[in-house]
């Protein structure tokens, strides 16, 4: 048996969408996520997996349910209590142009996360600092860049690197390559994929688009308004889908494939 | 199949077309010498990555480049007409009657303030001189054909209160108002979740095939391409560096770009294994001189690349724009 490291319980968010409307997002799931896999949430627009996202970071308050840590409810907590707890688990955006600020330099951005939580002098942060740059692959001239002068490949690995500066054990990455050119998001994809094994990270990957999940998970989750209706290995759920909308997400898929323009057929379910 | 009697007149040439930035900008060539050509009927796509100049040339197609760039020579030939030295006046009279182009963002190519009726009939009463009753009509029926049930309600209804998929049909609709005979379509899809993707590209490619609509598919997307489209144009840097049937470009690949592209995409058969990835990064505008533009990042690259710009051969063939082409099948 894996060893669980966070775990939804009943998770359940409402948003008020009028004076009397009332929008459930998500809808009473339950998710385990293993320690040192990736697990993959995929799902159309409004399907929820960006709000379940949030609330596994603490980003949101869940409207009802719980989310365990480590066996820890964390749901719950407050102050410097959820401060520490989310030391722990780290969020990535899938637009760095928009998550980063961008009137601080590489340097600020990846140095405030120490910061915040008191980690060594300003000396030291700022080796810190360098070092993550050369594992994320980027030259320690960018420190004194601004978001707005690197590309967006360079963008992403800053927010990852960014998400990666306290030593968390539990990313969540939200659609991280969904902006990208298909040669950036291989770089990042591998990038990630290199990351995880070094500092024994554990995914959430959140994404629409399935040959990428397919490639980076373990196991996959699929979403659908606000509900899990299945969760598969990766292979299985590829090679024998169960639920019908998964079934119907995979025939959308369009590959490029030998038997040319087959795919936009089988769509037509 | 009937390429060769075709050839004589395609629908739509563009030859040697020159799109530049602004002198003030530093006059940099975005879009660099580029010929094409669309049959009646025929789907075609362009793939690049952001910065080729895959948008910048689908604009200057209609002389909707912003402010800043500039169409400075070329030719551009629609249906036996050069469209390129029209007269705005007389250009209007064929946006969106003979040409007409769907965009990626349907929320902001729709006007947030009007009704989904008044934008769909707008175009035909500008075109096709309908009554207004005549007009709602056809609207219904069109918004029928797009796949969307309850046109009636749907007339009366503004864009935000439609879905991202709805909100694209709509546009589809009212590109095909006036049954053109080209469609410029800017990554329509990109922003749409894969199943209603797949159910939009659908209706495309069927109406192009009853109606001998040609479609420039403009996708960032290798797979989106290679379901819809009879041939693919590669760009890179401002030129075509591939073109071919989308089965040549895709299987029998030739350029060490296209190769590139195909091999960091994460496909099935890839998991485990680490992405190939294309080095480096697209060179600026600033430089781009007269040596093969993808020398710095190809694998294969050898001294003399830097010597001269490789030449793309004419005609409709599988052509590449390399000294050393691919030979082994992919």
């Amino acid at each position: 048996m894996e060893n669980i490291l966070a775990k939804a319980e009943n998770l359940t968010k409402l948003f008020k969408t009028g004076r009397r409307e009332i929008r459930k997002a998500v809808d009473g799931i339950s998710l385990e996520v293993h320690e040192g896999e990736t697990l993959g949430l995929v799902g159309e627009s409004g399907s929820g997996k960006s709000t379940t996202a949030m609330m596994m970071a603490r980003l949101l308050e869940p409207s009802a349910g719980r989310i365990l840590y480590r066996g820890e409810d964390v749901s719950k907590l407050k102050g410097a209590q959820k401060k520490r707890a989310r030391k722990q688990i780290q969020y990535v955006f899938q637009d760095p142009l928009s998550a980063l600020n961008p009137r601080h330099k590489v340097k600020t951005l990846l140095e405030e996360p120490l910061a915040i939580f008191k980690v060594g002098s300003r000396t030291e942060r700022m080796e810190m600092v360098e070092e993550m740059l050369a594992q994320i692959g980027l030259s320690s001239n960018y420190m004194n860049s601004y978001v707005h002068q690197l590309s967006g490949g360079q963008r992403q690995r800053i927010g990852i690197a960014r998400a990666l500066m306290i030593q968390p054990e539990f990313l969540i990455l939200d659609e991280p390559v969904s902006a990208l050119d298909v040669s950036l998001q291989a770089q990042i994809l591998n990038l990630l994929k290199r990351l995880q094994k070094q500092f024994d990270l554990t995914y959430l990957f959140v994404s629409h688009d399935l040959n990428v999940v397919h490639y980076m998970c373990d196991r996959i989750a699929v979403m659908y308004l606000g509900e899990i209706v299945e969760v598969q290995k990766s292979e299985d759920l590829f090679a024998n889908p169960q639920h019908p909308y998964t079934k119907m997400l995979l025939g959308s898929m369009l590959d490029i494939s030998h038997d040319t323009q087959a795919n936009l057929q089988l769509a037509e379910v | 199949m009937l390429e060769l009697e075709k050839k004589v007149n395609p629908l739509l040439k563009v030859d040697e077309l020159q799109v530049n930035l602004a002198k003030r900008f530093g006059g940099y060539s975005v879009v660099s010498n580029l010929s094409l050509s669309i049959e009646q009927g025929e789907i075609v796509g362009i793939a690049g990555e952001s910065g080729c100049g895959k948008s910048a040339l689908s604009l200057a197609i209609l002389q909707l480049l912003p402010k800043g760039m500039e169409r400075s020579s070329g030719k551009v030939v629609f249906d036996e007409r050069r469209i390129d030295e029209l007269s705005l006046r007389k250009l209007q009279g064929i946006r969106g009657k003979e040409i007409s182009m769907i965009f990626q963002d349907p929320m902001t190519a729709l006007n947030p303030g009007l009704k989904i009726g008044t934008q769909l009939t707008e175009t035909m009463s500008k075109h096709l001189n309908l009554s207004r009753r005549e007009a709602q009509g056809r609207a219904a029926e069109l918004l029928e054909k797009v796949g969307l049930p309850r046109a009636s309600e749907l007339l009366n209804q503004y864009p935000h209160e439609l879905s991202g998929g709805m909100r694209q049909r709509v546009m589809i609709a009212i590109a095909l108002s006036c049954q053109p005979k080209l469609i410029i379509a800017d990554e329509p899809t990109t922003a749409l979740d894969v199943t209603v993707q797949a159910q939009i590209l659908q209706l495309l490619k069927k109406i192009s095939r009853e109606e001998k609509l040609a479609i420039l598919l403009i996708s960032h997307d290798l797979g989106v391409l290679s379901q819809m489209c009879d041939r693919i144009l590669i760009m890179y840097a401002g030129e075509i560096v591939e073109q071919g049937t989308a089965e040549d470009v895709l299987h029998r690949t030739k350029h060490p770009y296209t190769r590139g592209l195909l091999s960091s995409m994460p496909t099935r058969d890839k998991k485990g294994k680490v992405l190939q990835t294309i080095e480096g990064t697209v060179p600026p505008l600033s430089e781009r001189g007269s040596a093969c533009a993808f020398y710095k990042r190809c694998p294969v690259s050898r001294p003399d690349c830097l010597q001269s710009k490789p030449m793309l051969q004419e005609g409709q063939g599988h052509a590449v724009r390399c000294f050393y082409p691919l030979v082994k099948e992919r």
